[in-house]
């Protein structure tokens, strides 16, 4: 069946054919699914060919467990999360935070919970607005967030998941969440400040 | 997340405030953050950052991406798995595959078999050479304690030839 004929079938539906060994239904699904997986993969890896070949293992993981797809999830939310979870896999693959530790949770249940000072440096907020409105500074400055924080903040700022959608998808807790996005949004106001800082002095 | 004492009131936290931002306060905890951000421009300008840092990075500029050949990739990825899945399946589905497979098969159990013979040789090999090394060990510390004895012997009475006799039997 050509791509158009599947216009009125719904993903749900083109996972079941898929399952039953339908390409064609699976193709469409990744037709329909891969510009928004790419743009993600994109912003977490920083990268074109990172998300390319991120999306394409996602996809053929996808594939290959389409028959754990019972559809009571959108098809998107499902391979949104092998992606982010083969994104991350990579990301420790790669040892790219051999020099973060986590930062927001206790090493042992009992020890408090630890906190990174990361200061804002006194900028007027109006003016951080100011600068990410007319540039393209933030996409640059979240690609430069540690990846714990990243992922988080890209799953809430450009898939609008809930925090609690965003726990599942990580696989930790809400409060482990909602400390992560706080970091990155502090970490990300304090890149921008010096950016606007920057700006001043040229 | 926010305490007001009179009309004087401390900001809201930024997890608070991170969290009304996106609409993850309910009940009291939101009604507050709302009444305090109604009376706080401090903390409404924080709030609209955020709001900014978000907006912002959803209207940035994405690349343009080719489905279709994401999809020629991933239709070629498919085959390749399935080739590999059926190399096996079709190994078994004709009568030379299965005679194939039968073969291997018992190659692979002889060289199982072999492995094993092999380990037990060297298991045996092992016990024998330590029995070997015990007896040459306890003979070597039999004269060892001999020699100890005779000379005691010689030294606390003085006379060599006494010692033929006090080994009676010797």
């Amino acid at each position: 069946m050509a791509g158009s004929d599947w216009a009125y079938t719904s993903d749900v539906d083109l996972a079941r054919r898929a399952a039953s060994g339908s390409r064609d239904a699976y193709s469409e699904l990744v037709r329909r699914h891969s510009q928004r997986l790419l743009n993600l993969a994109w912003r977490m890896t920083g990268s074109r060919e990172a998300a390319w070949d991120a999306v394409q293992d996602a996809l053929l993981a996808g594939w290959k467990s389409i028959r754990s797809f019972r559809g009571e999830a959108e098809f998107y939310s499902w391979i949104r999360k092998i992606l982010v979870n083969g994104v991350g896999s990579e990301f420790r693959k790669q040892n790219r935070r051999a020099a973060v530790v986590s930062l927001d949770e206790p090493v042992d249940p009992g020890e408090p919970a630890r906190t990174l000072q990361v200061e804002d440096e006194g900028t007027d907020p109006q003016d951080i607005i100011d600068r990410i409105e007319t540039a393209q500074e933030i996409v640059q400055a979240v690609a430069r967030l540690p990846d714990i924080y990243k992922t988080v903040f890209l799953l809430r700022e450009t898939e609008m998941m809930s925090y609690s959608q965003i726990a599942g998808t990580l696989g930790v807790a809400e409060g482990t969440v909602k400390s992560r996005l706080n970091m990155a949004r502090r970490m990300l106001r304090k890149s921008l400040s010096k950016e606007v800082k920057a700006a001043r002095l040229a | 997340m926010v305490v007001c004492m009179k009309h004087e009131c401390s900001h809201l936290d930024d997890e608070s405030l991170g969290a009304y931002v996106d609409g993850e306060l309910h009940g009291p905890a939101q009604q507050a953050a709302a009444d305090h951000l109604r009376v706080c421009s401090a903390c409404r300008e924080a709030a609209a950052t955020l709001g900014a840092l978000g907006s912002a990075l959803r209207q940035a500029e994405a690349p343009t991406w080719d489905a279709e050949a994401m999809i020629a990739l991933v239709d070629a990825g498919i085959s390749a798995l399935e080739t590999e899945d059926g190399a096996m399946g079709c190994a078994q589905a004709t009568p030379l595959g299965r005679t194939v497979e039968r073969a291997s098969r018992a190659l692979r159990s002889r060289r199982r078999l072999a492995l094993r013979f092999a380990a037990a040789a060297a298991v045996a090999v092992l016990v024998f050479a330590f029995c070997v090394a015990g007896y040459v060990c306890r003979r070597e510390m039999a004269a060892q304690d001999k020699i100890l004895v005779d000379s005691h012997y010689v030294v606390r009475s003085g006379n060599a030839g006494a010692l033929l006799v006090s080994y009676p039997g010797r």
